[in-house]
């Protein structure tokens, strides 16, 4: 499955941009699951500068400098990205119990491991509390298998959590969210790392792009489609396998994976550093082509 | 055995339990003897003013101001070390640069100390000096350049190591300029103990920057700090200068297509090398996490690039944190199957257990946090605190804790005005690394170590000698101070805009606090004269004065104010001068004046030279006095200081005008000088001599204003026969050729700013040369019986002309900042956390 997608996000400002020098994580991933063909970030201003490089989780960071005054900074990401089906073919890793897992990540000896070590760390997006790992403790019952164990894990998430639109910001503490209950996306995978975490497990943050329908007999809009974010879980031999809590699907073919990291901050799409500019304002666009 | 004086022999016959003088390296003491044999023919007061001596050379230096912390205080006596200690302390600091290179590739690189599980995975990924970044860096540059080692000598007699600085290995400037002065005050014991010399490790350095940038056509190299609100910063601008590099922080700093650039009043120049004083994680505001003020927002970037060198290289901060330092004895096995030579305590995790055991020897111990490199409580200077955070503490989170046996440091003698006491000391050395080659300096900067910052001994250092059995043959000798001679400084001729800012308001400090005492003298004058010769002439200059002086209208912020005479009444004159001496809430108060003025001088400490210096240091102790004199303070005190200052001031602008080169923004302070001064020359001739008076009273009020321009005596010997408000405005105006007129200062203006860079196109006039054009012309044209002419009792053509002026000199100061120092203007992030994910 081929799709074409195009990112624009849009920031305004109320006073004019002499410079900005900018970071963006627009680039979709390339791994086993997936591989983009082809990629393109255009600006407008146009840049006089533009270099990429591969960060530490494997992602690639366009870095580029606008010199031209500005009150409308537009940055589009152009990529085009075939999508694998998911086999799943490694059963026996799937089988595993949690705690031997557990076990493997708290003293590395494959460079692997040792990689995704350090994803049962702390962050600042996925802090914890007993009550998330008592929360947690409930799926990874002793013994059980672990990928079944987060599954049921994910899917409590589903339903025992209500997706709101606006009932939380980026800056909402996760015991925040724990306790209403309320939030979106970016939320739900932030409180799975956070359970995975608690336990001595290994999860990363995978921000990306849904692929959405019109209601039926519309017509569907430029720019509809979303980003979005869910998580995946370390199982050794098997390596990263993904799910979304937002919707209980273990992804395949309809999710594609633009970065990942150990929380929000390490994928942000687009960072920067202006000097002038006063107040701003955000917008952003996303359009997904299936090809047919 | 030598007869010894007394205040050396109570002493060495006291009763030490640890101490440098006595029986170490198997109980030999030659390499003392030598010493106190030299020392044995000094009296007590010998000794005490070589001390005084080292303290003003100190304070002379600079060194010593540090704004924040308690300034250092050298010792006269250095500390003496064997040859075969130093042999040992220098294969033991060698050994670990060794090890710290290694342990640092490894980190970066394959990372096999954590898979074997000699360093703990997840206490180093948990780090934040684990810099992830360093990942997409080219992994051939040498981790380390510089480093610096504590060392002390333990109650066995054995080396150890207290602690590692490689992010900042400060105190380097410190020592060279220890040397410089204990070889100038201790020259003789100097040559007689055959002292191992220091310059070639200075020479070596440079040679190692160098080396760096081979190739490269005329490299600029920078040290970039965190500017004078570092404790360290003295010492910064002490290395620039002895090196010859320049000294930036980083809003002097920019990064553009990958290439790190110095802001320059010139424009933009490339940067190849950034010797840096700031730590791994606030170097790139834009792709670290952790915004910082401090940073550069995309060094990283041109470090990828390749295009500009860092050094210390990025990275090398893991190598503080106790997580590393407390395995470099497993690492050490590990890599070379070797013991450290130089060993160091080793910290304990805190667990339940240990808990009961050590709180009843708790002042023994030291408690530290793994994942703080900072964080150390003392067990007996802050048992309190401990205790309570022993309280809360789960066993999850005490794994965090660790304790440490506290080292019991060697004691060395140091001379606190009075006797010779023995001070616990610790010693940090410096490692150059160059390829494979580790060079060690051959003395290291000793310091009184008593745990706790606050002691009056806190800030006392000595230097330390190391014998050597051959003779000393350098080829480099230690040059004089560099800045001894004058103050040149920027030698590559490129000087940041924050720099010509600063000497532009440096300037207009100077010129204002000048202008400040001397009003402040014309209405001390008057009101004590008035005081002896009460008639009404005098009463009314006097109230004239004090209003013009109350409204700011002729001091600093040379307010539009209409004089209206009936207030006045209720000021005690003697009040207003006091408010205009030292009262910090009068903006144009003398104290407040002084203080930017001395502010400004720090910013550009490293252009100074030791004479300008001393005298800001001097101005920095009235500022002291003036703070702290009473409201009431007699106009005699007041008098006696103004005459003090007045000193200082001029004597400032002589030290500077020698030296003054323009190719390196000096004239930058004249231009702040000119504007200020003409600004109050036309505040003054506005606001004093805007109303015509009686002619007895216009001459009294004349002769007052023509004393604040310092130009009375021109003004009588120029006019002898008639002298009235047209000449009086003839010579303070409309005089061309006279140096404190108006019309002088802004031809000055004129030619000076001919040193600006010239961005307006070709032919064209800049917009800042048309407004002193302007000026120029409004005084040319005017003429002296035209502005004295007086309407209703005011001089409307005077007034409006000298308003028009002060619009002019504003709106010209407000064009130097925008054309040339605009740029200095800091960024702010952006980033799309903030409603990027708007559904899902």
């Amino acid at each position: 499955m081929k799709y074409t997608i195009k990112h624009t996000t849009t920031y305004s400002y109320s006073e004019p941009v002499n410079l900005c020098q900018n970071h963006a994580r627009l680039t979709p991933i390339s791994n086993q699951y997936q591989q983009c063909l082809t990629t393109e970030i255009v600006t407008s201003p146009t840049v006089d500068y533009l270099q990429s490089f591969i960060d530490y989780f494997g992602n690639r960071v366009s870095v580029f400098d606008i010199p031209t005054q500005h009150e409308v900074l537009q940055v589009t990401a152009i990529s085009e990205v075939e999508i694998y089906n998911r086999q799943q073919i490694n059963m026996l890793g799937w089988q595993m119990p949690w705690e031997s897992v557990v076990q493997a990540l708290a003293n590395p000896i494959t460079p692997q491991t040792l990689k995704a070590a350090e994803f049962t760390l702390v962050s600042a997006f996925t802090r914890y509390q007993a009550e998330m790992k008592d929360y947690a403790l409930q799926s990874f019952t002793p013994n059980r298998a672990i990928v079944e164990a987060c599954e049921d894990l994910m899917a409590r998430i589903f339903s025992d959590f209500q997706y709101e639109s606006g009932a939380t910001t980026i800056s909402t503490p996760l015991a925040e969210v724990f306790a209403s209950k309320k939030g979106v996306c970016q939320d739900f995978a932030h409180f799975a790392l956070a359970c995975l975490r608690s336990i001595g497990l290994a999860g990363r943050y995978v921000s990306g792009y849904i692929e959405t329908f019109p209601p039926e007999g519309q017509e569907k809009l430029e720019g509809a489609d979303a980003t979005h974010a869910w998580f995946a879980l370390y199982v050794p031999d098997v390596g990263w396998v993904d799910f979304d809590p937002t919707n209980n699907v273990l992804p395949n073919d309809q999710h594609i994976t633009l970065a990942v990291g150990r929380d929000f901050a390490d994928v942000t799409p687009l960072k920067g550093i202006v000097f002038g500019g006063g107040m701003h304002q955000l917008a952003v666009a996303v359009d997904m082509k299936r090809h047919e | 055995m030598l007869e010894m004086p007394s205040w050396l022999a109570s002493y060495l016959n006291g009763s030490h339990i640890h101490d440098e003088v006595e029986h170490h390296c198997g109980g030999d003491t030659t390499h003392w003897d030598v010493l106190f044999a030299r020392l044995a023919n000094l009296t007590e007061k010998d000794i005490h003013l070589r001390s005084n001596e080292i303290k003003r050379l100190l304070q002379d230096s600079g060194v010593t101001h540090t704004g924040a912390q308690s300034s250092w205080r050298l010792d006269p006596m250095p500390l003496m070390l064997s040859e075969c200690d130093w042999q040992i302390i220098q294969d033991g600091v060698k050994q670990r640069t060794q090890l710290l290179i290694r342990t640092a590739q490894d980190i970066y690189g394959s990372q096999q100390l954590m898979l074997n599980g000699i360093l703990d995975a997840r206490a180093i990924q948990s780090s934040p000096l684990y810099i992830r970044e360093k990942n997409s860096f080219a992994a051939n540059a040498n981790p380390i350049f510089i480093a610096a080692f504590d060392i002390y000598r333990d109650a066995d007699g054995l080396f150890k190591v207290k602690s590692d600085h490689l992010q900042s290995p400060q105190g380097l400037g410190l020592l060279l300029e220890n040397r410089i002065i204990a070889r100038r005050v201790m020259g003789d014991e100097f040559a007689e103990c055959n002292v191992q010399r220091i310059a070639n490790f200075f020479g070596k350095f440079q040679q190692n920057i160098n080396d760096l940038t081979t190739g490269l056509r005329d490299p600029r190299v920078v040290i970039l700090s965190k500017g004078p609100d570092d404790p360290y910063y003295s010492e910064h601008a002490f290395l620039s200068s002895y090196m010859g590099y320049t000294l930036v922080n980083s809003a002097d700093l920019t990064v553009r297509k990958g290439k790190v650039w110095l802001k320059s009043l010139k424009g933009l120049r490339k940067v190849d090398v950034i010797v840096r004083w700031l730590a791994d994680n606030v170097l790139d505001s834009l792709e670290q996490t952790d915004y910082s003020i401090d940073g550069i927002p995309g060094l990283f970037q041109a470090i990828r690039e390749g295009s500009v060198h860092i050094v210390n290289p990025v990275g090398c901060g893991i190598l503080e944190t106790p997580q590393v330092k407390s395995k470099l004895e497993q690492i050490s096995q590990y890599f070379n199957r070797q013991s450290l030579i130089l060993p160091e305590a080793q910290p304990s995790p805190l667990t339940a257990a240990d808990l009961d055991n050590l709180l009843p020897n708790l002042a023994d111990y030291q408690i530290g946090r793994f994942s703080q490199a900072e964080f150390m409580l003392d067990g007996e200077s802050q048992a309190e605190k401990i205790m309570s955070l022993f309280d809360g503490l789960t066993s999850e989170q005490m794994a965090d804790y660790y304790y440490l046996k506290k080292a019991k440091y060697s004691s060395a003698p140091f001379w606190d005005d009075h006797n010779l006491v023995a001070q616990p000391i610790v010693m940090r050395c410096f490692t150059l690394v160059s390829g494979n080659n580790i060079e060690v300096l051959p003395s290291a900067l000793c310091f009184s170590a008593t745990g706790i910052k606050s002691t009056p001994t806190a800030g006392w250092i000595k230097d330390t000698w190391i014998r050597s059995n051959t003779p000393q043959t350098s080829i480099r000798t230690l040059p004089k101070l560099t800045k001894e001679m004058s103050d040149l400084a920027l030698l590559d001729g490129v000087i940041p805009s924050r720099t010509a800012e600063n000497l532009y308001w440096l300037g207009r400090y100077l010129e204002r606090g000048e202008n400040t005492v001397r009003m402040l003298r014309v209405l001390i004058d008057r009101f004590t004269e008035f005081a002896i010769y009460p008639d009404s002439n005098n009463k009314a200059i006097v109230s004239r004065l004090v209003e013009a002086v109350v409204n700011q209208a002729v001091v600093f912020p040379y307010a539009e104010q209409n004089i209206s005479q009936s207030e006045t009444q209720s000021y005690i004159p003697r009040e207003i001068a006091s408010q205009l001496f030292a009262d910090q809430e009068f903006s144009g108060s003398l104290i407040n004046t002084l203080k930017a003025l001395k502010n400004s001088a720090l910013q550009v400490r490293e252009l100074l030279s030791l004479d300008s210096w001393r005298i800001i240091d001097d101005i920095n102790d009235e500022i002291r006095r003036i703070a702290k004199s009473p409201a009431s303070a007699s106009t005699r005190v007041m008098q006696a200081t103004i005459d003090r200052i007045i000193g200082f001031l001029m004597a400032f602008n002589g030290s500077t005008s020698d030296s003054m080169a323009n190719s390196n923004g000096w004239f930058m302070l004249d231009i702040g000088r000119r504007v200020e001064r003409s600004t109050q020359i036309a505040s003054v001739c506005q606001h004093l001599l805007g109303q015509s008076l009686s002619e007895i009273e216009q001459l009294s009020m004349l002769e007052a204003v023509l004393s604040t321009q310092v130009s009375l005596i021109t003004h009588k010997r120029r006019y002898r026969m008639y002298q009235s408000t047209e000449t009086g405005l003839e010579l303070l105006i409309l005089d061309g050729d006279y140096p404190r007129s108006l019309l002088y200062q802004v031809e000055q203006l004129a030619q000076l700013c001919k040193f600006l860079p010239d961005n307006s196109a070709r032919g064209m006039l800049p917009a800042h040369a048309k407004l002193l054009l302007k000026m120029q012309t409004q005084c040319h044209l005017a003429d002296r019986e035209t502005l004295a002419l007086a309407t209703e009792g005011q001089r409307i053509e005077l007034i409006e002309l000298m308003q028009s002026v002060k619009v002019s000199l504003e709106r010209f100061g407000d064009m130097l900042l925008l054309q040339y120092f605009s740029h200095t203007k800091t960024a702010t992030p952006l980033n799309s956390m903030f409603g990027s994910i708007d559904k899902s």
